[in-house]
Parts: structure tokens; C-alpha cells; sequence
């Protein structure tokens, strides 16, 4: 790649893949829009993807360039990122994350191999459909509402009310825990065991969902001193 | 005054969206406001047929959109109320007629004539839906208390909440006393429990609506109608006016009552 262009553009199996990864977002995307602009019976009914680079695009940021490509009949169907927030914030707008992996092997993210030492951390409450997927540990400030999805390689820590699906040791840890100030999923899951589902009782604890010797524990936290 | 941008929607199909937007609208219309609902619901519109405008339609939306006609002339003015209007979606055509550049162009056009737009959603999450939330300043989610309604509003709320839309916030509509008494509805307060944003209006069940909307004139024109009640203290709430929760039982208040004896799943 070439070092002094902002942009590059390269067709894939998918579409267009638009590879914007250095230079300020502002400059990048007015290029971008640019060259949408001078091409227009090129780009017009394209369906692209953008790599972002490591940048971390707001919401607002990814809906402003999804608009203003759609006023210019280009469809934005993909963000990808190398930052958790981006792809995030892309996927709750219902846009994908990743290409369908197949050889080119360039354009997917490499997880980096000290995943179980970092955590993703999330700060607002996890509404019906969205879903976040990490290999590092997840901790969530919020509630995770019936029909969220948490998955993540580690262990989920929730400090808000647990009701939608979680998956903790996504990749086949079973030593990973889960825990959550009112823990309630519609499923939960650590590693390869399914837990079956936990009814209800009177008082809410705090509580730890792990597998130990192969069974279900659901333990309250703090029950003694730890 | 700038007209004010409501735009009423749900996510789930059937649980009261146009009911809710006519009824506002005759009930802001009827507080002295100059109003105009827009349909937002193109290919299955029926805002028409609940204000009963249904047989003066001649221009709608995409009519508007594709410049064949001018905005005024697809306003159909309310005879019942001097300063209500509706735009009609086409039956015809389908959502992706319109834009949310041409919604927000539209509602622009508007904002300096009228004091309230009221745009209705169609159900779902696709193109429609993202027409008529582009240009909303105040978001009006409802639901009933059934778990598949609320599950879905959260969603909404989701999508609204990520394109930094808002404030969201929410009516919940045919709550049934009855049935909350015998601990089979989730209650108020289970529900906004869960969706956590603020609570503007609680309709109950009444018949009354689908007799009022079979025959076009919305329950809010009814002085004793209690849903119709309940839609006029919304349009105060809209207003900034701060009106107490309709009683929906007569022993007091059931609301907190109930919510203590019985905190079912909220799954």
C-alpha cells in the first residue's frame, strides 16, 4: 500500500472493500465522499465495506457516512475495525463487522494471543438484539436485557441485572465464571455446558455461576467472606 | 413556535401506534394546537381509516415526495377540529418510496406553520422505520404488557438510543386492572422496570377503541371515555403540563399495590 493516499479501494468477492486507515476520521471520510462523488457511475448501487483502521468511529460518526453514501446510492453494509468500540457501535446499527472469512487473509483481525489478560468493558444497558462478542473477559455497567447477547472467551462480570443470553469461555473454557448483581439469563452458558434454566426465588443476590467437577454452580456472593 | 416532531412507533405490529397518533393528534388538536399527522406506514396505510378521512384522500406522501403535488395540497384538513391535518401514506407503493432525507425535508417545510407533527411508524425495524425516526425530535415508543411487546420495544429503544435519537419515551397501552389483579399481565411498573426510560402515558383497555376506530372518530373525542382520558393527559404531558397517572382501579393505588405482591419474570 501506498503511504500517501488516505484511501484505498479494492473489489472483493462482496462488493467494494474501502481501506481508510490513517489520517484523521474528518479528512478520511471527505475523501472518501470524494471520490464516491467523482465516480459516481462507478460507485452507484456498490455495496462497500470500510476498514477503519484502529479508529474509534462514534455512532453518530458511522450513520453520518452510512447517510451520506446512501444519498449517493452506495450502500454501506460493513465497518471493520481493529477497535472493539467501532464495531460495537457498527454492529448495533445492524452492520457488519467482518468479512466472510475465506483466504484473504489480510483483512482479517488477528486476536492477539494475551486475549484472557484484557477485558472489554461496557457502559450503558444491552437492549433486545444487541450483541457483543469478545475473546477477552466482558464486564458490563448496565443491565443485559432479555434477547441481548453477551459472549466472550473469559469471564462476564454484569454489575446491573443479567436477563438476556450469556456465554462465558466461548472457545471452551470451562473454568470461566460468570457473575451478575441479579442473575436471571434466558440462557447461560460457560464453556461446553449449557446450564438448565434456573427458576426463580424469593430474594436477589448477588451471585457466580461456574462449573465445578463437571456440575452447575450457582453460588450467592459474599456469603461468607471470600 | 417550531413545530415539535413526534414520531410514534413500537416495533412490534398491533399494539396501538395509529390509535395512539390520531388520538394525540385530536387531543393537541383539541388543547388549540395546529397539528399534522403524517402516515408513515406506506403500502398498508390506516391512519385515514381511524380519523375517518379515508374518502377524501386524492394526494399523499410519495405524491408529495416525487413533486407531483405541492406538501398543502396533500394536507386533508379534519372537519370535527379546525386546525388538524392528516398527510396520507400511499397504498400503492412500497417504503422505499421515501427517504429519511425526503422525511426530514418534509417535516422542515412544516415546522414553521404548525405547532405539533405526529408521524405514525410502521412495525419493524427496516427502511420505514428509519424514515420516520430521521426526523423526530421526541420519540413516543408504546407497548402492551406482554413480553414479545416489550421485548421488542427494547429493541427499538436500542436502535433509537444508538442513532443518538431522542428523548424516547413511553406509553403503555390496554393495560387490563383485572387482569394484573389476578397476577397474569406484567405491570406498569414491571415494564418500565425493564425498558427503563420515562413513562408518559398508561392507556387502559377499553372497548370503546375499536368501536371508535371502526367507525373513524377517535375515543379522544369522547369526554368519558377513560382510554380517551388517558390519551388527553398525554398531549398535556407532551405540552410540559405535569398530570398525575389516571387511577385505573378504584381502591387507591393498585399500581404500587400490585407491583409489591407480584414480581413475575421479566422474561
Amino acid at each position: 500500500m501506498e503511504k500517501d493516499t488516505l484511501i484505498q479501494i479494492k473489489g472483493i468477492r462482496e462488493g467494494l472493500l474501502i481501506s481508510a486507515q490513517s489520517g484523521s476520521w474528518s479528512k478520511r471520510k471527505e475523501e472518501i465522499l470524494k471520490l464516491v462523488h467523482e465516480k459516481a457511475s462507478f460507485f452507484n448501487g456498490a455495496r462497500v465495506c470500510i476498514d477503519t483502521g484502529d479508529t474509534l468511529l462514534r455512532v453518530t460518526e458511522i450513520t453520518n457516512i452510512r447517510d451520506r453514501l446512501s444519498d449517493q446510492g452506495v450502500f454501506l453494509w460493513a465497518v471493520l475495525s481493529q477497535s472493539e468500540i467501532t464495531r460495537s457501535n457498527a454492529s448495533t446499527l445492524g452492520l457488519d463487522t467482518r468479512l466472510p472469512v475465506k483466504n484473504d487473509d489480510k483483512e482479517i483481525v488477528i486476536k492477539n494471543e494475551v486475549a484472557r489478560e484484557r477485558a472489554v468493558y461496557i457502559h450503558r444497558t444491552m437492549r433486545a438484539g444487541s450483541r457483543v462478542e469478545t475473546v477477552d473477559h466482558l464486564i458490563v455497567k448496565g443491565d443485559v436485557n432479555p434477547g441481548a447477547e453477551i459472549i466472550s472467551a473469559g469471564n462476564i462480570i454484569v454489575w446491573g441485572k443479567l436477563k438476556g443470553s450469556a456465554v462465558a469461555g466461548s472457545e471452551g473454557n470451562n473454568k470461566s465464571i460468570v457473575c451478575a448483581l441479579e442473575l436471571r439469563p434466558t440462557q447461560l452458558r460457560i464453556g461446553e455446558f449449557v446450564f438448565p434454566p434456573m427458576p426463580r426465588k424469593g430474594k436477589i443476590f448477588p451471585e457466580i455461576a461456574s462449573i465445578i467437577n463437571d456440575e452447575f454452580k450457582i453460588e450467592i456472593w459474599n456469603k461468607e467472606k471470600r | 413556535m417550531a413545530a415539535s416532531v413526534v414520531t410514534i412507533t413500537s416495533g412490534k405490529g398491533g399494539v396501538g401506534k395509529t390509535t395512539t397518533t390520531a388520538n394525540l393528534a385530536v387531543a393537541l388538536a383539541e388543547e388549540g394546537f395546529k397539528v399534522v399527522c403524517i402516515d408513515g406506514d406506506i403500502g398498508l396505510r390506516n391512519l385515514d381509516v381511524v380519523l375517518g378521512l379515508e374518502n377524501r384522500i386524492v394526494y399523499d406522501l410519495v405524491d408529495v415526495v416525487e413533486n407531483r403535488c405541492r406538501l398543502r395540497q396533500a394536507m386533508i384538513r379534519d372537519k370535527r377540529l379546525e386546525e388538524l391535518y392528516l398527510i396520507p401514506a400511499a397504498q400503492t407503493r412500497d417504503k422505499s418510496s421515501v427517504s429519511p432525507s425526503d422525511m426530514i425535508r418534509i417535516c422542515d417545510e412544516l415546522r414553521n406553520e404548525v405547532d405539533w407533527i405526529l408521524i405514525d411508524s410502521p412495525a419493524g425495524i427496516e427502511r420505514g422505520f428509519r424514515n420516520t425516526i430521521a426526523p423526530a425530535d421526541i420519540i413516543l415508543v408504546v407497548t402492551n404488557p406482554e413480553v414479545s411487546a416489550v421485548r421488542d420495544a427494547d429493541r427499538i429503544i436500542g436502535l433509537v438510543e444508538a442513532e443518538e435519537k431522542g428523548p424516547v419515551k413511553l406509553i403503555i397501552n390496554r393495560v387490563n386492572p383485572a387482569l394484573i389483579k389476578r397476577g397474569d399481565m406484567l405491570t406498569p411498573d414491571d415494564v418500565v422496570e425493564l425498558l427503563a426510560i420515562e413513562l408518559i402515558g398508561i392507556i387502559p383497555d377499553d372497548e370503546n377503541v375499536i368501536i371508535s376506530t371502526n367507525r373513524g372518530q377517535p375515543v379522544a373525542f369522547e369526554a368519558k371515555s377513560k382510554a380517551g382520558q388517558a390519551f388527553k393527559n398525554i398531549a398535556k404531558r407532551l405540552k410540559g403540563e405535569v398530570v398525575p397517572f389516571i387511577q385505573l382501579d378504584d381502591k387507591g393505588d393498585f399500581l404500587s399495590k400490585v407491583a409489591g405482591l407480584f414480581k413475575q419474570g421479566g422474561d
